[in-house]
Parts: C-alpha cells; structure tokens; sequence
C-alpha cells in the first residue's frame, strides 16, 4: 500500500482547538501525508481527536474521495470497523460469506473457530456479546487472504480482559495472514503491542510524525 | 394461538350481531338485508361462474397495477432517498401526483388511451405510484451508513448490495407501502371498472346499482373483501414475519 496525499474536508470530528479551526477555514486538514507498507508491515497511527484520523483512514479505504494526491491500494483489502459493523439481519457465517463470495463455507468455519465461535455460526450477531462481536468483525476482515487490513480503532469500550484477548488474537491472526495492517488508535500500549512502527498525526494542518 | 384467533372472530361476530340488529331495525330487505339473505344470491353466483370470473378478472388487474406501482414507486422512491439531487427535481412532480384526485386521473387515461384494459391498468398505477414512492423514500432515507461503508470497503457489486443490504433495511417500509398499496389498489380498480370496463368487481357493484339491488353490490364487495383478507394473511402477514425475524433474535 502507498498513500500520498493531501486533503482538505475535515472528518467527521469538530475541530479540537483554534489552529485546527483555523486549518479547517484555510481548507487543509490532511498535508503531506506519505507512506508506504508492504506485506507484512504494520504501522499505527495515534494522535489527538479531531485531529483527521479517521479522515485519513476514510481516504486510504476509499470511502473518502476528497483529497489530492494518490492512494495505491491492494485488490483484497479488509477493514475492522470502530464498531463491529455486522449486519443484523445476516447470521453470524453469513455475515463473513456476504463479504468474502469467493471463500467457502469451510474457509468461514476455520475462521469462527480461530476467533472461538465455532458453536456461533448459526446465531444472529445481537445475540452475542460485544467481545464476541469484535472477534466476529476480525473474523471477517480476516477471512479471504487479505493484502492489506485497516484497523479503526478496533477495541475501543472493551473491558481490560476482553481487551487483553482481542490484542493476543489480532497479534495471532496479523501473524498468520501477512498482510499490510494499518491500525489507528488512541493507545500507544495497543499500537506497540500490535505494529511494528508509530507514527503521530498532529498539527493544523496535521502531519506524520514517526515516533518509533 | 386460540387467543390470537378468538379476538378477531369476536370482533366479526360483533360485527355481524349489529348488522342483524340494524337490519332488524331498518326492516326493508331492499335496503339492509340481513347477513342470511345473502346466502342464496352468493351461492347462485358462484353456481353461474359469474362471481369467480368478475372477481377473476380484477384481482388480475389488481395484481398488474400493484406489481408496476411497486417496481415504478420502488425505483423513484429509492433514487429520491439516495440522491438529494434527484429528490429536489422529483419533490414538486411528487406532491401535485399525490394530491391529484384519482378521479381526474382515471378520466384522463380513459380520454387519453381510450377506454382500454391498458388504460385502466395505467390509470390505478398512476394512482398508487406517489404513495408508493414517498414511503420508500424514507426508508432510502434511513438506510445506514456504516453498512454502506462495509459494502463500498468490500466492493459489493450493486444487486448484492440491493438485495443483502439495502432490502433487509427497508423490508418495513416496503410492507408499509404494499399493504397501504393493496388497500388502495382494489378500491381505484373498482372506480375504474365502474367507469369504463364491461367485467369486474366494479362494474357488477354499478350494475346492481341500477338495479337497487343492495344484497348483490354486497355479496360481490363481501366477496372481494374476503379474497383481499385472504392475501393479507396468506401472502403479506407471513412475508412480513419472515423479514423481521432478526429483530426478534
């Protein structure tokens, strides 16, 4: 993955303090922003709310087209939400199946029960726990081979086992898969125990700043 | 399950108790017949084959009109919800439709097409389309973005999106809109009939008319309207039920 750009919508955050306001009436929010991960990298990004992360995250997955520059992004790339995403009116298999038409149903299967919830297939996704639904949405960005994963904030209001769990079996699962993984986060802990470099974005407009 | 059938057979039972009693009251068969006197013209009727075909013959044009009132309203309705554009060109053309009488327009598709199976057909979809469109346009409306997101992410082509993700957000609001169709659709058929069809539901009900005959008009509208009951529980009850499953879990 190669990203190279600049942008100028403000995500979907208000701005933090009077130069990131300020920025956003000059019209930059994103500048200079340039890296490259290949397979098997991993990078983190952290930095303040507001500040354009998930602006930048919406531009690298192509949800966000408002920006100069170029993003050269893998065919096969997965995505772990903030929020779990699944749809509820699809099983838990058929959640991974809707996404991943080219994997069979036993590709699916060995996948639940990497995450543990083999017994799960056949449940609705509400009637599992928040835990479980995060390792369901893993399970899925996961599951067919992926080149490239991003990674928003993935584990935010979980508890401090849960989220010890989901740690471990992210590290298990980005082991397994070599894929590139980009991850944002607020938790310099979660960026150092789950990537192999740092970066910061700060400033108005915001920039990337390496750290390790 | 005893209970879910026991209110609304006493609820048709107390129905029928008033009717007695106000047929009872108004004491002129030609006027208010009782529900028993109903019987013997029902039964001769279905013996001539003359109610199976009239009835026939509008539930066919009944089922033409809310299959393209729901495919047209479907379509403009679901670009209107997605597309702001769209929805401010649309918006004005939606509201004169909406509060053009079906009479005019009925009228005007019998002048315009002639007094043809095709116009009146036309005539009932016009009829229905608005409503159609502006309840699907709110749930186009409502549909969410973070399921969009996860389908643009995994670059889901369009039927599937449409029918695993957009279809099971609005299955609500499409029952809405064919229940409120249905309703709506067989009362314009009947008009249309009456005014410019030799067969159907409608235009037996204006023939009778002429003749005061007030037990035929209701055996042919009670007719109907058990026909109508039997898709709303056979056909339209289930297909709902089965589309709210997830939320039941």
């Amino acid at each position: 993955m190669r990203v190279d750009i600049k942008a100028k919508r403000y995500g979907m955050s208000e701005p933090n303090d009077e130069s990131q306001a300020e920025s956003q009436a000059d019209g930059w929010v994103l500048d200079a922003i340039n890296f490259s991960l290949n397979a098997g990298e991993s990078l983190a990004i952290t930095g303040p709310s507001g500040v354009g992360k998930s602006t930048l995250l919406r531009i690298v997955v192509g949800l966000d087209t408002e920006f100069e520059g170029s993003v050269e992004r893998p065919e096969r790339t997965g995505m772990v939400f903030q929020e779990p995403n699944l749809l509820p009116w699809r099983k838990v298999l058929a959640n991974l199946t809707l996404v991943h038409p080219s994997v069979s149903v036993a590709e699916a299967q060995a996948m639940l029960a990497k995450v543990g919830l083999a017994d799960k297939a056949h449940d609705w996704p509400q009637q599992l726990s928040l835990g479980q639904q995060r390792r369901l949405s893993l399970a899925r960005a996961f599951l067919g081979q992926p080149q490239c994963l991003v990674m928003d904030e993935p584990f935010v209001s979980l508890d401090e086992a849960t989220h010890a769990d989901m740690i471990h079996l992210t590290q298990q699962l980005m082991s397994d898969s070599g894929a590139a993984v980009l991850l944002v986060t607020h938790d310099a802990q979660e960026a150092d125990a789950l990537t192999q470099r740092r970066c910061e974005l700060r400033g108005a407009p915001a920039r990337l700043y390496d750290l390790v | 399950m005893i209970r879910k059938f026991a209110v609304p057979c006493t609820s048709l039972a107390l129905f029928l108790l008033v009717w007695i009693i106000s047929a009872q009251w108004v004491a002129d068969a030609q006027i208010l017949p009782k529900p028993q006197a109903l019987l013997q013209p029902f039964w001769q009727e279905l013996q001539s084959g003359d109610l199976a075909y009239h009835l026939g013959q509008t539930l066919i044009r009944v089922a033409w009109a809310f299959l393209l009132a729901m495919s047209i309203g479907f379509a403009i309705g679901f670009a209107m919800g997605r597309s702001p554009g769209l929805n401010r060109w649309l918006d004005p053309w939606l509201v004169v439709f909406l509060n053009l009488p079906a009479l005019v327009l009925i009228v005007l598709c019998y002048l315009w097409i002639g007094l043809t199976e095709a116009a009146a057909i036309a005539a009932v979809t016009l009829n229905k389309i608005p409503n159609v469109a502006i309840t699907i346009r709110e749930g186009a409306r409502a549909l969410s973005s973070d399921a969009d997101a996860l389908a643009k992410v995994y670059n889901l082509n369009v039927w599937t999106q449409l029918r695993h993700i957009h279809l099971p957000q609005m299955a609500p609001f499409i029952a809405a809109a064919a229940r409120g169709g249905i309703a709506v659709i067989w009362k314009i058929v009947l008009v249309v009939e009456l005014l410019g069809r030799s067969n159907g539901v409608g235009f037996q009900i204006h023939l009778f008319f002429q003749l005061f005959d007030v037990g035929m008009v209701l055996v042919y509208a009670f007719s109907f309207i058990a026909v109508m009951l039997f898709v709303e529980w056979v056909v339209v009850q289930p297909w709902e039920r089965s589309t709210r499953r997830w939320r039941q879990a």
